[in-house]
């Protein structure tokens, strides 16, 4: 008889989640961490220095402008995500319920512009949306008025970013979908529930993980938007992100790029938080192992 | 009940027809960007002006070929990193039982919680002041990995949660030793949530340019020449190399819909 | 390896387990069991859901490692062996037949493991296709096969390497009525053809009954009863395998007397003559069991047999539910509580309303010292 010891299932489970987990856990939590130390130090001509001291917070937080900006960036985000929530759960829906065999396709589909760069896509939008670009030209073909709300604006940067990131949350909430007993829907309707109600008391709560982690992977991005603002927000469309990416590029001001760094990390953790507290394991239909 | 159904109908529609606007919606750009790849004038396309300049240039021009090189290499490294770790993850965790499984499931699904661009500067001064790394492709590709590691993980849980795992203790029962097991009987289950993973990591570390950017050091990537040749004018192979790739694109997606039409491969779908 | 492998060591059981303990964060499934199971013997491990059951089958196959104790096949030590290197076979509860593959590539899956030649494989293929009456079915996939023939192939893939031992997880449990009975006919078949040992876990008693020679009755990670089938049926050695096995009436109550071996329960009014458990004494509170068929229906005012050892008490027929093979009486007796008569015979004498009288010996049910409280 051959056959080596057998290992016991806690060995097997470290052995196998742990490479991950540490990959995981060096090269993002330990950079974080690090953008954390350096938010407390100083830069100098390109170069760090362990000189403790609270200045790039006391500026951030006093001087308008940084506040402004971090505001701004905020509500637009709260908004693109909630844009995308409205859109995206039907679209999810009528994926996972209608798209038969044709599914993975169809999502698919939707993770495709991606192998397009952002600026291309981005600039294209704006070729299309900007004052020249395609829509307005036709409207002004049909001696129609142009409509300016779409250019250079915060308007033309949320639409910007729904283009970016609605895949995402249709993703999400299909996943969710994807492992939904829709004939719960059926013993619900059986019992008196109309098509509404039977949504809001079944399909809704038992894909409300799904949908948050959907909120999350829209407002994260969202908020931390740098390039779309620049291309499609004009003038007055620099965001936080755009702003924090100049420390890092023409300014060179690494230590108080940090300290921005960890306010937006900050801010969306405790966005993260507050979905979370949201989602209650027990009733949302997840039960850690199937059967 | 004549209008319950009515209401089926119309809901059904309404949402499909949301579906089809949204891939007008997300193909516009792509289709202008085809669009502009064939112009005279990128800047301004109108009225059309046919040209094949930015397709010339393309073919005889070192910088983009280079550039494309790189960002394969980019998107197919970070997706195999990726993919790996998610696929040896998500079983762990759908397989065994540990107390230590959310605390795994919550490390491997944190970046999906982090901005693109807080990755990248965290990442570059971490390489930079503690690791002591220059910026490179390798740098890029793990940078990229950890992002990708998180989406391709959530897509094989969810893929996979209904994936019997007492057909592996028959598998082993039967003879089976653990690789045999995978290869026969795992693998031929799950690997189109596993094509899945690969796939959506490549999409996004290959066009990645807010990570990228600040890991990459002088090497030239798709996005970050995009960026570079921003400031003096989009050249016209830019249009031209991205008609291209959505070429390729369209093509895969023509033949996976071939396949899946004739029943040749189901990807995963169960009738 | 495909050949049995022959120990030096001749013990008899082809599987021995001693002291097999298994913990699951605080629940104790299997509680330092210990067991041995000869040659040609169809062993059925009978309890309720929950009481470790499958547990203990997983222990043997190698798919659950046990925190204490052994496990020995053919004289070998196992213990530590993996599933792969067992040389057993296994039938799953709902079969785990591999989607993927065709019904021949599923059933020499296990051959194919163990390296056998081609031509072996074909030779053995052909010899349980044919054993199992699946002609034909070679190439199609498990999705387009009835359950019964899931069911069978799922046989045959376990038997197919002619392994020590085949253990068998509730492989009926999804099956109809119909075909389960069918089918619990024709595995006692096999397994008599085969001459291997069967461990069959089941939650059903009539499968149990029908296919086993000995059973085990689990209940929460123990042993309640070890025996023959025919003796845990007629002779329950606790309260749980009383109330488990069959159908039987339960009676609970204060012993009020003794005399000669025989109590006198307070039950409702009424005084039933039971044997005394070991251990009781007067006054103290036991429960007493009488199987449904252990009972006789006669009219009421007509002869009953007089003595000591035989308890008759008289009841108002409620219901009569006609069974085809027998029929249930329930009776009504004493204070209103109602009691269940199987009555074989199908001629159906009495109907509802009808006054009866209940006549049983004493010796017919068995009685247990009851649990406090």
């Amino acid at each position: 008889m051959t056959g080596k010891r057998r290992l016991k299932e806690h060995t097997r489970f470290l052995l196998m989640a742990l490479p991950g987990a540490l990959f995981i856990f060096v090269f993002l939590l330990l950079p974080i961490l690090s953008i954390i130390v350096f938010s407390f130090w100083r830069t100098e001509v390109y170069e760090l220095y362990a000189d403790w001291n609270l200045d790039n917070y006391r500026v951030l937080l006093t001087e308008p402008t940084y506040m402004i900006f971090l505001w701004r960036s905020f509500t637009t985000a709260v908004v693109v995500a909630f844009t995308c929530l409205v859109f995206g759960w039907p679209i999810a829906y009528f994926i996972a319920r209608y798209g038969g065999r044709y599914r993975l396709l169809m999502i698919l589909a939707l993770a495709a512009p991606f192998f397009t760069g952002i600026i291309l896509r981005v600039s294209a939008l704006q070729g299309i949306m900007g004052p020249v670009g395609a829509f307005n030209m036709v409207l002004m073909t049909f001696g129609m008025q142009p409509i300016e709300i779409i250019m250079f604006s915060r308007v033309a940067t949320g639409i910007g970013l729904v283009y970016l990131y609605m895949p995402f949350m249709v993703t999400a909430i299909y996943l969710s979908l994807l492992n939904f007993d829709f004939e719960l829907l059926e013993v619900a309707k059986i019992n008196g529930a109309r098509p509404w109600r039977a949504f809001i008391e079944i399909t809704w709560p038992l894909n409300w993980m799904g949908t948050a982690i959907g909120l999350i992977l829209v407002f994260v991005p969202s908020m931390a938007a740098s390039v779309t603002p620049i291309f499609l927000g004009g003038p007055n469309g620099a965001s936080f992100g755009s702003v924090l990416g100049k420390q890092f590029g023409e300014t060179g001001t690494w230590a108080f790029g940090s300290a921005m760094g960890v306010i937006l990390f900050a801010v969306s953790s405790l966005v993260i938080y507050l979905v979370w507290l949201s989602v209650d394991l027990q009733r949302s239909g997840f039960t850690g192992k199937e059967a | 009940m004549r209008r319950a159904r009515t209401l089926d109908v119309l809901s059904k529609s309404g949402s499909g027809a949301l579906l089809v606007l949204l891939y007008v919606f997300l193909y516009a750009p792509i289709a202008y960007i085809i669009y502009t790849s064939f112009s005279k004038n990128i800047a301004w396309p109108f009225p059309p002006q046919l040209s094949l300049r930015g397709y010339e240039l393309l073919w005889v021009g070192r910088t983009y070929h280079e550039a494309l090189y790189n960002s394969l290499t980019l998107g197919i490294g970070s997706a195999v990193v990726c993919t790996l770790f998610a696929t040896i993850g998500s079983i762990a965790v759908l397989k065994y039982r540990s107390r230590w499984r959310r605390l795994i499931v919550i490390t491997y699904l944190c970046p999906l919680f982090v901005a693109n661009l807080l990755i990248g500067i965290s990442s570059l001064l971490f390489n930079r002041q503690v690791l002591n790394l220059p910026g490179n492709i390798g740098s890029a590709i793990i940078a990229n990995a950890v992002h990708g590691t998180a989406f391709a993980f959530l897509i094989m849980l969810a893929q996979m949660v209904r994936y019997d795992w007492r057909l592996d203790d028959a598998a082993m029962v039967f003879g089976a030793r653990p690789l045999r097991c995978f290869w026969e009987i795992t693998l031929p289950n799950t690997w189109p949530a596993m094509l899945g993973a690969f796939v959506i990591s490549f999409i996004l570390a290959f066009n990645n340019l807010e990570i990228s950017f600040y890991n990459l050091g002088a090497t030239q990537t798709l996005p970050s020449t995009a960026w570079g040749s921003l400031r003096h004018g989009l050249g016209p192979e830019l249009p031209a190399l991205a008609a291209l790739v959505n070429g390729v694109v369209f093509l895969a997606f023509a033949v996976m819909y071939l396949l899946m039409r004739y029943r040749i491969v189901s990807f995963g779908h169960r009738e | 390896m495909i050949l049995r492998l022959q120990s030096s060591d001749m013990s008899e059981s082809v599987l021995r387990i001693e002291g097999v303990t298994k913990r699951f964060g605080s629940v104790t499934a299997v509680d330092a069991l210990s067991l041995e199971i000869a040659q040609r013997e169809f062993f059925a491990l009978l309890g309720p859901s929950g009481s470790g059951k499958t547990t203990l089958l997983r222990i043997v196959a190698g798919l659950e490692a046990p925190d204490a104790g052994s496990v020995f096949i053919n004289g070998t030590d196992v213990t530590e062996l993996p599933p792969y290197s067992r040389n057993i076979g296994m039938v799953f509860q709902n079969f785990l037949l591999f989607p993927h593959k065709r019904v021949g590539e599923n059933i020499v899956f296990p051959l194919r493991m163990h390296n056998v030649a081609q031509a072996k494989q074909k030779e053995r293929l052909g010899w349980v296709v044919e054993l199992l009456h699946l002609e034909g079915l070679e190439d199609r996939y498990p999705h387009q096969l009835s359950g019964g023939q899931q069911q069978r192939v799922a046989l045959a893939r376990g038997l197919i390497s002619n392994p020590a031992l085949l253990l068998l997880d509730e492989p009926l449990a999804n099956l109809d009525r119909e075909l389960r009975k069918e089918m619990e006919v024709e595995v006692r078949r096999y397994q008599l053809e085969l001459g291997i040992p069967f461990i069959y876990v089941t939650h059903n008693q009539e499968e149990a009954l029908t296919m086993s020679d000995r059973i085990a009755v689990m209940n929460s990670g123990r042993f309640e009863q070890v025996a023959e089938k025919h003796e845990v049926y007629t002779h329950p050695n606790s309260r749980f395998v009383a109330g488990f096995v069959g159908h039987s009436n339960r009676m609970r109550g204060a012993l009020e007397s003794i005399a000669d071996g025989v109590g006198s329960l307070a039950w409702n009014g009424m005084s039933i003559r039971v044997p005394v458990p070991p251990g009781a004494g007067a006054g103290q509170s036991v429960e007493y069991f009488i199987k449904c068929e252990k009972m006789q229906l006669a009219g009421a005012g007509t002869a009953a047999p007089e003595g000591a050892f035989y308890n008759v008490i008289e009841g108002v027929v409620r219901d009569v539910i006609f069974k085809g093979a027998a029929a249930d009486y329930l009776v009504t007796v004493g204070n209103g509580v109602e009691l269940s008569v199987s009555d074989a015979g199908t001629d159906l004498s009495f109907a509802a309303s009808d006054p009866v009288r209940l006549v049983w010996s004493i010796e017919a049910g068995s009685c247990y010292l009851a649990e406090d409280g």
